[in-house]
């Protein structure tokens, strides 16, 4: 992928992908996981970053490389933070997990 | 029949063995030994239909006095299918207590529908959900709509949507109103049925609000005078300021009403669904206001300008007061 | 039996009677239903004899309305036992559902319509220390703070204190035994353990696991079908809670009745017993599943449990105890008889679960305590 160099990268997936729903108005997202009843308000940042690990496993480094062409305007370091966090609020309620 | 068809002696006389009214959809007996309990709902339900027993109930209460060596008389208890709800209370409380009992069966029962803290006006089939914000004034503006705005009730308390359909069920109990909105309603709207005021409740002193018979007449025709949710507005009340309708983002308003509803977790992707196809239909408004002539005069304006665009062209359902394009079905949709 | 008070009892031996109550008859099996939490599994049956439409519209409604209630508690558990089985992946440990969990994630009928308001497992007592540090490693807490009740937790139940997630708030229960370590009947929690067997799951939110974790994680399993029944039996008659016997009594008769195809349950659920030492206890529960419900139990097993009969006159107590314990009674009719039967069998629970000079200790602090901690009103 996009950077071999790091170790042991981790690859995130969402937990039931079958069971994860979402609308947008006005590009902000409103998601709700079935199997464990959380629903999360996601801004457009959060809720591109969940529709690619829903369409497959995928490394954080890759995420925060897509969402920089989705926001070039926005300074690399915000947004790697703020896919991390994303990733790490998202995996606390099961939402996503690591990919064995 | 309705309760004002019988006499308040047999009113009173019938209400110490149980009648059977309807409120919306729902079948509930009401045993009430308390005098002046009585004689006040004889007065705020007079316009409920009695439904000749037997009938399958939804919900069975009662409020009797307790006697108990001399503390007894001032006391009362509340009981929900013959078992008792809540501690016992003084007998002064026992008018707002059992309206509150009669909301709590509401809230935690009829899980057919998606029950929505929120109050609901409609004008025709068309239904206004007004979220309760505590202090927002929500009963306030709502009586205004019904008893100075022709608006019909739907509920004061609650949104039943049901999920097939995304329609809304009307379920009106008497308004309740509380301290200083009391002496405004009164003034504003004399014709407006009061029943006693009710002093060192939770809330302050309350009264209740009879529904008025043009909220019931809707209630009561074939399809239980149901409406389609077409604005969520989530109403503020600012003394002295100027009257203002402000577009409300609506993924908030999603994550704000499901927050506050009685069983949008319990119904679960049922849940989901429902309340989005909900915010999908609606236009959201934040709407500040001092006075209830000028927010009676934006939900008309609102109504005017849906039915005239529903009449001109039902696809092009576009604009708002406030010129935003917030229109119902411009909204991208789609899974993440 | 055509006392009304016996209605729900009726309904559970016969469903199809649904369908020939008057109204008032409806609003009585409803309130009855209501108290045993026992609304949804009625609508349940309905829909097994076919007649969800030839009941009347709003009981249909009402059995509806509650089914969406058990869905959620069904949901819950799932993704409960899903998180379990990730926080325990790490500890070599079989992990044992019980009751309602188990009943809901091996997909047996009895789970249809059943409120399940805490999750309960049994792990072997060596590896209780590691279960628990594992899981307050994963959010959760134990949620009896008070010193006494650790105290008495630990040292004489079979459990650990509930634990609670403190993001999900759900209720966990670890159990090592199926009984108190100190109570008359001392089941070898070995014997329930080497028995388990390992889940087809068919729960939805199981499903979720995906088969590479599942493989790493302790295997969920849940208790043999005989010694499902005599823990049911067991949990009817000696948790002290008797108020809702009769949706116990209506899980053992539907167990009883999905279980009975297999020659075999019968064949070992006496023995089973009697290696357990649990005789009695299934003795009540079967006598009373045959009594109120008219479930079906091979006489041969009835004959065989026969030892197991108290002597005469406490058996006629015991029945007079189960039928008026068993039926819920409004309180606006205050019926003393009933709520003086409830109280007999707490204190005779009790006394099954711990020697008698401890249950004078602990009815006393209890009631220390409670004294102590009355609002001053």
């Amino acid at each position: 992928m996009s950077s071999p160099a790091t170790t042991a990268p981790v690859r995130w997936r969402v937990a039931c992908p079958g069971d994860l729903r979402g609308r947008s108005w006005d590009g902000v997202s409103v998601v709700h996981h079935v199997p464990s009843g959380d629903t999360q308000l996601l801004n457009a940042l959060a809720a591109a970053t969940l529709q690619r690990i829903a369409a497959g496993a995928i490394g954080v480094e890759a995420l925060v490389e897509a969402a920089c062409k989705d926001q070039p305007a926005q300074p690399r370091a915000d947004i790697d933070r703020q896919v991390r966090t994303l990733l790490a609020e998202l995996a606390d309620v099961g939402i996503i997990e690591p990919d064995a | 029949m309705i309760v004002g068809d019988l006499s308040i002696d047999d009113w009173q006389h019938r209400m110490t063995r149980g009648v059977v009214v309807r409120i919306g959809p729902f079948t509930v007996r009401m045993t009430v030994r308390l005098r002046e309990v009585a004689d006040a709902m004889y007065l705020l339900y007079r316009d409920y239909p009695i439904q000749p027993e037997p009938i399958v109930l939804d919900f069975d209460v009662a409020a009797l006095p307790i006697s108990w060596w001399g503390r007894g008389p001032r006391m009362a208890a509340l009981y929900f299918d013959g078992v008792r709800k809540f501690d016992p209370i003084e007998r002064e409380q026992a008018l707002p207590m059992f309206q509150w009992l009669l909301n709590w069966c509401i809230f935690t029962h009829p899980h057919q529908y998606l029950i929505l803290h929120s109050a609901v006006v409609a004008r025709d089939d068309m239904a206004a959900v007004l979220p309760g914000m505590p202090g927002a004034g929500k009963s306030t503006l709502c009586t205004a709509l019904v008893h100075g705005g022709g608006w019909r009730l739907l509920s004061d308390e609650v949104a039943l949507v049901t999920p097939s359909t995304g329609l809304i069920t009307p379920a009106p109990l008497p308004i309740g109103l509380k301290e200083e909105s009391i002496p405004v309603i009164a003034a504003t709207y004399p014709h407006a049925r009061m029943g006693p005021s009710v002093r060192g409740t939770r809330k302050g002193t309350v009264v209740h609000i009879a529904t008025p018979a043009s909220s019931m007449a809707a209630a009561s025709e074939a399809g239980g005078g149901q409406a389609q949710p077409r604005w969520i507005i989530f109403p503020e009340y600012h003394a002295g300021a100027r009257v203002q309708l402000e577009p409300a983002p609506r993924a908030n308003a999603f994550m704000t009403i499901a927050a506050d509803a009685f069983n949008y977790s319990l119904l679960g992707a049922t849940g989901y669904e429902t309340l989005a196809n909900v915010v999908d239909a609606c236009h959201c408004f934040n709407l500040q206001y001092s006075q209830l002539d000028d927010a009676i005069a934006v939900f008309d304006q609102l109504a005017s300008q849906a039915s005239s665009a529903a009449s001109s062209s039902a696809g092009s359902l576009t604009g708002s007061p406030t010129g935003s394009g917030d229109a119902p079905h411009s909204t991208s949709r789609g899974r993440p | 039996m055509n006392n009304p008070r016996h209605l729900l009892l009726q309904v559970l031996r016969d469903p199809r009677r649904m369908s020939q109550l008057d109204a008032p008859a409806c609003n009585e099996l409803l309130r009855q239903a209501r108290m045993s939490k026992l609304v949804a599994r009625l609508g349940y049956l309905a829909q097994d004899v076919g007649i969800l439409d030839a009941i009347p519209p709003k009981m249909a409604e009402q059995m509806l309305a509650a089914r969406a209630v058990s869905d959620q508690h069904a949901r819950i558990v799932g993704w409960e036992v899903n998180r379990i089985g990730k926080a325990l992946a790490g500890v070599d440990t079989p992990v044992v559902l019980l009751k309602g969990a188990a009943y809901l994630l091996a997909g047996m009928d009895v789970a249809r319509g059943r409120l399940v308001t805490d999750v309960d497992i049994l792990v072997p007592a060596d590896r209780l220390g590691q279960v628990e540090s594992a899981l307050v490693a994963h959010g959760w807490e134990s949620m009896k703070v008070d010193p006494y009740d650790q105290r008495y937790y630990r040292a004489w139940m079979h459990e650990l204190p509930p634990m609670q997630h403190t993001q999900r708030h759900s209720v966990l229960d670890v159990h090592h035994t199926i009984l108190p370590v100190t109570g008359r009947l001392s089941p070898d929690p070995q014997l329930l353990l080497a028995a388990a067997r390992t889940i087809n799951p068919t729960h939805d939110a199981y499903l979720a696991l995906d088969t590479q974790l599942k493989q790493s994680q302790p295997a969920i399993q849940v208790l043999a079908p005989a010694d499902m029944v005599i823990h049911a039996a067991v949990h009817m008659f000696q948790d002290g809670e008797l108020a809702g016997a009769v949706r116990d009594l209506a899980d053992i008769a539907a167990m009883v009745h999905q279980f009975d195809g297999d020659a075999s349950f019968w064949e070992r659920l006496v023995p089973r017993a009697e290696a357990l030492g649990l005789q009695r206890p299934l003795y009540y529960a079967l006598a009373s599943a045959v009594e109120l419900l008219g479930t079906e139990v091979p006489e041969s097993v009835m004959r065989t449990l026969g030892p197991a009969r108290p002597i005469w006159p406490l058996r006629r107590l015991m029945a007079l105890l189960v039928a008026r314990a068993l039926v819920p009674q409004p309180t606006l009719r205050n019926d003393l008889a009933a709520s003086t039967a409830r109280l007999a069998l707490y204190i005779r629970s009790h006394w099954l679960r711990m020697p008698p000079g401890m249950l004078a200790r602990h009815l006393y602090e209890k009631a220390i305590r409670r004294w102590r901690s009355e609002p001053e009103t």
